[in-house]
């Protein structure tokens, strides 16, 4: 295993990760906060690391596939644990674990918090919770190929293992080109969000962190009550828009740019995507009605917690957990599904999942004739079998961290339903839990150990399970 | 530039490697899922699956974008297809490889009314730079450059050699005519010498000079030591044949050795009686006597296995023969024979690919400063490149010791108008002078690249 190239792009990390603390370090000093000290330790910290790290610049930046997965996942362990680092040493929430915790939720763009009172802390540190989002969401290693092209032939490795989807591509031949395309337009949209919400009556401050929320799919609010504090059907529609265009592929964007419009429009994941969102709100609007009454309050109530939950997003208008269960059911399931891939979404993915389902009704009609050759199409191309290898295989590895994460965090006793959701909102990076817990509840009562459970899902579902499981194969770490 | 290569088999691996390290933006084109992804986890290219000679495919790889399109797959026929399609589709130069004997003649043809930019023939390439070591024994390789009248040649110091223990200095006080010794390297390393250099036994040397020069310094230090005479080819390849043809027309008597019965047929129909062709197993030791190998001046390994290559070669120095060429494709097996003490050895893909790298280089920049020719030495990290130079540049009369040349470039020889100039530090440049530079490590596209 090449350590140096390792250790020589984490240290890129910590000084990127250093350099992305300044705002809210600059916040802090506006607004006389003493969390300030806090960042300016932090950043002199992951300073002072990263230049060590990089000093010796690596003979050979030769890399495999190992070494792909394990920067990927080492980047972002220690950027969450050093990520940690100001709301623990400001005192904010005393507890190592929780401040772990909340800065794992930021960076995965799950979204759940251990805050009781998110509104009591000081604004520089919910910047940086709801930064983190924002960073995490396109990745902070693609972020760090946007801007540092020294990585040459081997970048598709790191790209491959940090980006989301059963097959990632490249929009032009240069790695770095797509990564500063990606980030382009990631900047326009969340810069389009803003705008929009200041139009909308929002602070600068709270559009900022909705949008960065947004943006990243995360669900970070600066408000306890989260969108519900608003109250404005304005805002919920603008954050709904947005959250669905955040859980579609980049890619489709980018044709839309290109002028490519028919190639964007074609895409079979974008149809279905759009579809499971129509029916679902369709499904859970007729269900909720009888909670409501209204059936414009019911549409507004489906509508948003429908976007807010397929794209893995986690902001709440309504405690949905007092919904009939057939909605809570549909809702499960859509967090299980997630958005379309090469998004800043969660979950299997729904190109996953077309794969998955079509894979199915094949291997019915071999069973039924199994002399009969079949091959099924996906965008109209007939699909590799390595990719519908993959898929299965991902398939299957999730559920068994599904089964043994909720085996893990119901020891401490609740009920099935919580403990169930709790570990389907980590692993899929939702946020808000089901159960005794509701949707505008916090984590905070759950044990120690269930809170680790649940921050190992959350870094497994975000870097898409094998990058994180490498770290635990002995056979990687040998020389 | 934007590039675009169909076809990620041996020789597109070989193009996409190195042109994907001059920061062009590639594209492949292949049926083979697994491969292009093998060539996407190693190299900074797009990759597009599907086959090339499609138009919807070479849309989706944007070849209208291309500035050039280089077909390399197996099929001679496909490839011609691929770039008809792609210069319809708006590229501007297309490079097809094409091998077949068959379409040799109508080469010409096809460049004109096809609109083929270059046809890349990697065996009659090969058998060329074959024919030039046969045709120079004792030399390992040989380039010329500025139309024929600067030679560069690349030898070893045998522990024989008059070179050897001698330094730059003084051995350019024993001959009358000019030359410079313009890169040696010695264990690995390249170094491009000074004049207080000693040369040691093991030693490879660089050197230019003018033919009649060239011609003086062989003489003198006794490097040209026999003319080949006779020659076997082991291996009826098409290489085979391209080298036949080759050595004929010299005056060279050739054997070839091949095993199959039917392409032994095929090529005593097209050679007639200038060869003499053998049915056999020239990995076989009885075969090779009985065709009085050690009576052969050189020994011509050129079967499809690499493996036997090199056993053939071994076999043949074991006993005696000094001239060996051996074909071998897989780039890990050079190293073993160079230190076996075979040196002459023919990638015919690596050649190939750097004819297309020098061509890509040289549209890349035509507007200035012009490259003409691109030799690569050493696995490619020393080269020669050769440039016009322009009218009205700043260098143009300044003493060459002050020019401020980089470090690892060497200005190994000018010809100003049919005359070979060995410059030293006093020389000074000319509009129009066809220079020859010689670099090790660093990449000299135009000829602006030379300078600080």
């Amino acid at each position: 295993m090449n350590y140096k190239i390792i250790s020589y792009i984490i240290g890129y990390i910590l000084l990127l990760e250093s350099a992305f603390m300044l705002p809210p370090t600059i916040i802090s000093l506006v607004d006389h906060e003493p969390c300030y000290k806090a960042f300016l330790l932090t950043i002199v910290i992951l300073i002072i690391l990263g230049a060590l790290l990089i000093i010796k610049k690596p003979k050979s930046t030769l890399m495999y596939a190992s070494e792909g997965f394990v920067i990927v996942s080492l980047s972002w362990i220690l950027m969450s644990l050093f990520g940690a680092l100001p709301f623990y040493l400001s005192r904010e929430i005393p507890s190592f674990i929780d401040a772990f915790f909340e800065t794992v939720s930021g960076f995965t763009t799950t979204g759940s918090s251990i805050l009781n009172d998110i509104e009591a802390l000081p604004n520089a540190l919910l910047f940086w919770r709801s930064f983190t989002h924002w960073v995490g969401g396109m990745g902070v290693l693609v972020f760090m190929l946007a801007l540092l092209p020294f990585i040459g032939g081997r970048s598709m490795l790191i790209m491959r293992a940090e980006s989301p989807g059963p097959s990632v591509g490249k929009l032009t031949p240069k790695m770095h080109t797509t990564a500063m395309i990606l980030y382009a337009m990631y900047i326009f949209l969340t810069i389009l969000e803003f705008i929009l919400l200041l139009c909308g009556g929002m602070s600068v401050f709270d559009s900022l962190i909705h949008s960065f929320g947004t943006a990243g799919t995360g669900g970070f609010s600066n408000k306890n009550a989260s969108i519900a504090y608003y109250d404005s059907y304005y805002i919920e529609t603008i954050i709904s828009i947005f959250m669905v265009l955040f859980g579609i592929n980049f890619n489709v964007f980018y044709f839309i740019i290109v002028k490519k419009i028919g190639a964007a429009l074609r895409s079979e994941e974008l149809r279905y995507y759009l579809a499971i969102i129509a029916v679902s709100i369709a499904l859970v609007t007729l269900n909720i009605h009888e909670l409501y009454n209204s059936w414009f309050t019911s549409f507004r109530n489906a509508t948003f917690q429908v976007c807010s939950i397929t794209t893995t997003t986690g902001f709440v208008t309504v405690d949905a957990n007092t919904w009939p269960q057939f909605s809570k059911s549909v809702l499960y399931l859509l967090m299980a599904v997630g958005s379309c891939a090469g998004s800043t979404a969660g979950g299997l993915k729904v190109s996953r999942v077309i794969l998955l389902v079509k894979n199915f009704f094949k291997e019915i009609k071999h069973q039924l004739n199994p002399h009969s050759v079949n091959n099924i199409y996906y965008d109209k191309k007939p699909v590799e079998s390595e990719v519908s290898k993959g898929v299965s295989i991902y398939f299957v590895t999730y559920s068994l961290i599904l089964i043994i994460s909720v085996l893990l965090v119901s020891f401490e006793g609740r009920c099935f339903e919580t403990s169930f959701t709790s570990v389907l909102s980590a692993l899929n990076n939702i946020g808000p839990c089901f159960g005794e817990i509701g949707t505008m509840d916090n984590f905070s009562v759950f044990s120690p150990l269930s809170k680790i459970v649940l921050i190992m899902d959350m870094l497994i579902g975000r870097l898409e399970i094998f990058p994180v499981l490498v770290l635990f194969y002995p056979k990687v770490w040998k020389r | 530039m934007n590039i675009v290569i169909i076809g990620s088999g041996k020789f597109g691996y070989v193009l996409t490697e190195q042109l994907s390290r001059e920061n062009h933006n590639v594209t492949i084109i292949d049926k083979n899922g697994d491969l292009l992804s093998k060539l996407q986890n190693l190299f900074d290219v797009r990759t597009v699956c599907g086959n090339g000679a499609c138009r919807d495919v070479q849309i989706e790889a944007e070849t209208s974008q291309a500035d050039i399109m280089i077909a390399a797959t197996s099929s001679d026929e496909l490839n011609i297809l691929c770039c008809l399609v792609a210069k319809k589709l708006g590229a501007k130069h297309t490079i097809a490889r094409v091998r077949s004997p068959e379409y040799s003649e109508q080469l010409g043809w096809m460049k004109d009314d096809l609109g083929l930019s270059m046809v890349i023939n990697p065996e009659f390439s090969a058998a060329r730079a074959i024919s030039s070591i046969i045709r120079f024994p004792g030399t390992i390789k040989k380039e010329y450059f500025a139309k024929g009248k600067v030679e560069l040649c690349e030898f070893k110091i045998g522990p024989t050699s008059k070179l050897r223990n001698k330094s730059l200095i003084e051995l350019n006080k024993q001959i009358k005519q000019q030359f410079l010794i313009c890169a040696v390297e010695r264990k690995k390393e390249i170094i491009i010498p000074q004049g207080n250099f000693v040369l040691n036994d093991g030693d490879k040397i660089y050197v230019t000079s003018s033919v009649d020069g060239m011609a003086a310094f062989l003489r003198k230090f006794e490097i040209l030591t026999q003319k080949i005479r006779s020659v076997i080819i082991i291996g009826g390849s098409r290489i085979a044949y391209y080298l036949s043809v080759m050595l004929i027309k010299l005056g060279i008597r050739v054997q070839i050795i091949e095993l199959d019965k039917t392409r032994c047929i095929e090529l005593k129909s097209v050679l007639k009686n200038s060869v003499e062709i053998i049915n056999g197993d020239g990995a076989e030791q009885e075969v090779l006597r009985e065709a009085r190998f050690q009576n052969a001046d050189a020994i011509v390994a050129l079967t499809d296995i690499d493996e036997e290559n090199m056993i053939i070669a071994m076999y043949a120095q074991k006993h005696g023969i000094r001239n060996l060429i051996t074909k071998i494709n897989r780039r890990s097996f050079h190293e073993i024979l160079q230190n076996l003490g075979m040196d002459n050895i023919i990638a015919p893909k690596v050649i190939a690919s750097a004819e297309v790298v020098g061509y890509v280089r040289a549209i890349a920049n035509s507007s200035r400063g012009t490259m003409e020719t691109l030799y690569k030495l050493v696995d490619g990290r020393v080269e020669g490149v050769e440039f016009i130079v322009p009218d009205k540049c700043d260098f143009i009369g300044v003493p060459i010791k002050e020019l401020g040349i980089r470090k690892g470039v060497l200005l190994s020889s000018i010809v100003r108008k049919g005359h070979v100039i060995v410059p030293s530090g006093e020389n000074v440049l000319e509009a129009d002078d066809s220079i020859l530079v010689i670099t090790s490590g660093i990449h000299v596209n135009s000829f602006y690249d030379i300078f600080e």
